[in-house]
């Protein structure tokens, strides 16, 4: 059964069409926005991670319907005026990129995290990480670049 | 797909009308708090579903010493809440933080996870130690103890889960929790919470539930009784330790044999309760 949904995207208002029962996870990659990864479908990965209403979730558990209302951020609003988001540059320069498959998520937690806690300790960044799997960098420069990701936030935030 | 016979979706914004779209609903029609596993379950037999996520029911408030939780509040709203950290030490954060991954805690509720009564849930045995209170809406406000939620004849249907109170302690108790599990965000192998209370040094309370054993988690009334009028050593633990693994009855699942569970009891009711002692020995001044 068809439903239409109004949700804000990245920012942009707009009303989605969607099956009932489907999750939020379908309805974004249908939309066209393939950063939100189909990974293990069962809330383990983390690659499908997004956020609605400011906090990381696993997208593949969220019914689309509750999202309704409410604001979705992925990878794809994150670029402003031609420039990388601070948690994007800071992964980048980091070298915490390798084949991309869970980045989109990583960045996704990295941001959900610094947004209840400007400044978290290790221990906090690798906690907020727990949900998302990467096969390729062993996250030790991932949490090196949610840290300075974290330091770049406070040199903005200062200044 | 996950839910692909799903034909009915509403998020009403009051009690009454949750409840009468509940009734008028029928067989397949489901609460849904945050949903993670009701959606994860797939279920073909959910045809209608009533979101709770309108009614205002996500709060966390310090009521004389009490904790006042809404049922839709998340796992994470409740770990990062102050009065969740100035309650017991922070036992129910630190267990919360062993819940999942942050991308399920900031979706599942404290609700959903009371009312789901998955065997694995950790949250369901330290609310019971704790003692928590809880009230449901079925038209009416009922409140009751935690523990009648979990009574065999107990009797949900209809009715909304809308607050659980932990309630306040009174001087000289600690609880704790502990968990076994294959890996960090895995569910529970085992799990265990403890209470006790003490006065003059001696214990006059305690409550021990072991989970996921892997049935649901059930009081280990042997194991309080070791420690009653226990001054707590060593010894009084070992012996809580002894009667629980006699008398947990566990069994085989995917995530460990009844003989391996019944290693673990012993270990988790005398780490839990060494825990418990740790803090009641650091809250005497």
């Amino acid at each position: 059964m068809k439903q239409m949904i109004a949700i804000t995207i990245n920012g942009a208002r707009c009303s989605v069409e969607t099956e009932l029962g489907e999750t939020l996870l379908e309805v974004l990659r249908r939309e066209g926005l393939k950063s939100v990864k189909l990974g293990c479908d069962t809330g383990d990965c983390g690659a499908c991670a997004v956020l609605l209403d400011g906090s990381a979730v696993d997208s593949c558990m969220v019914l689309a319907a509750t999202a309704e209302g409410k604001e979705v951020v992925t990878v794809e609003g994150l670029e402003h005026d031609g420039h990388l988001h601070l948690m994007q540059q800071a992964m980048v320069d980091a070298g915490g990129v390798q084949c991309g498959f869970c980045t989109p998520g990583i960045l996704m937690s990295g941001i959900g995290l610094l947004s209840r806690n400007p400044d978290p300790s290790e221990d906090e960044v690798k906690e907020a990480m727990a949900g998302n799997l990467c096969r390729c960098t062993g996250y030790v420069k991932q949490v090196d670049a949610v840290l300075a990701a974290a330091r770049l936030q406070a040199g903005e935030t200062d200044a | 797909m996950q839910l692909t016979h799903l034909r009915s979706y509403a998020r009403p914004t009051d009690l009454d009308s949750a409840v009468d779209l509940l009734r008028e609903g029928g067989r397949g029609t489901r609460l849904m708090a945050g949903g993670s596993d009701l959606v994860l379950s797939g279920s073909n037999e959910i045809t209608g579903l009533v979101d709770l996520g309108g009614l205002g029911l996500d709060y966390v408030e310090e009521r004389d010493g009490a904790v006042a939780i809404g049922a839709m509040t998340t796992l994470t709203d409740l770990l990062e809440s102050p009065a969740a950290a100035a309650y017991l030490d922070g036992v129910v954060p630190e267990m919360l933080r062993r819940v999942g991954s942050p991308l399920l805690r900031n979706v599942a509720t404290v609700g959903g996870n009371l009312v789901r009564k998955q065997p694995w849930s950790d949250v369901i045995p330290l609310f019971r130690a704790l003692g928590a209170s809880f009230t449901l809406f079925d038209g009416e406000e009922r409140t009751g103890s935690i523990n009648d939620l979990y009574a065999e004849a107990a009797h949900l249907k209809g009715s909304i889960l809308t607050e659980v109170v932990l309630p306040r302690q009174p001087a000289g108790v600690a609880g704790a929790f502990w968990k076994f599990t294959r890996s960090a965000v895995d569910v529970a192998a085992l799990n265990c919470a403890a209470l006790i209370q003490t006065e003059n040094g001696t214990c006059i309370r305690a409550r021990i539930f072991v989970g996921a054993t892997p049935r649901l988690a059930a009081a280990v009334p042997s194991a309080e009784a070791a420690l009653v009028g226990t001054d707590l050593s060593t010894a009084a633990v070992a012996a809580a330790a002894r009667a629980a693994a006699d008398d947990v009855s566990t069994g085989d699942d995917l995530r460990a044999t009844a003989a391996y569970r019944t290693r673990l009891v012993p270990v988790g009711v005398t780490r839990c309760l060494e825990d418990a002692k740790r803090r009641l020995e650091g809250a005497t001044p």
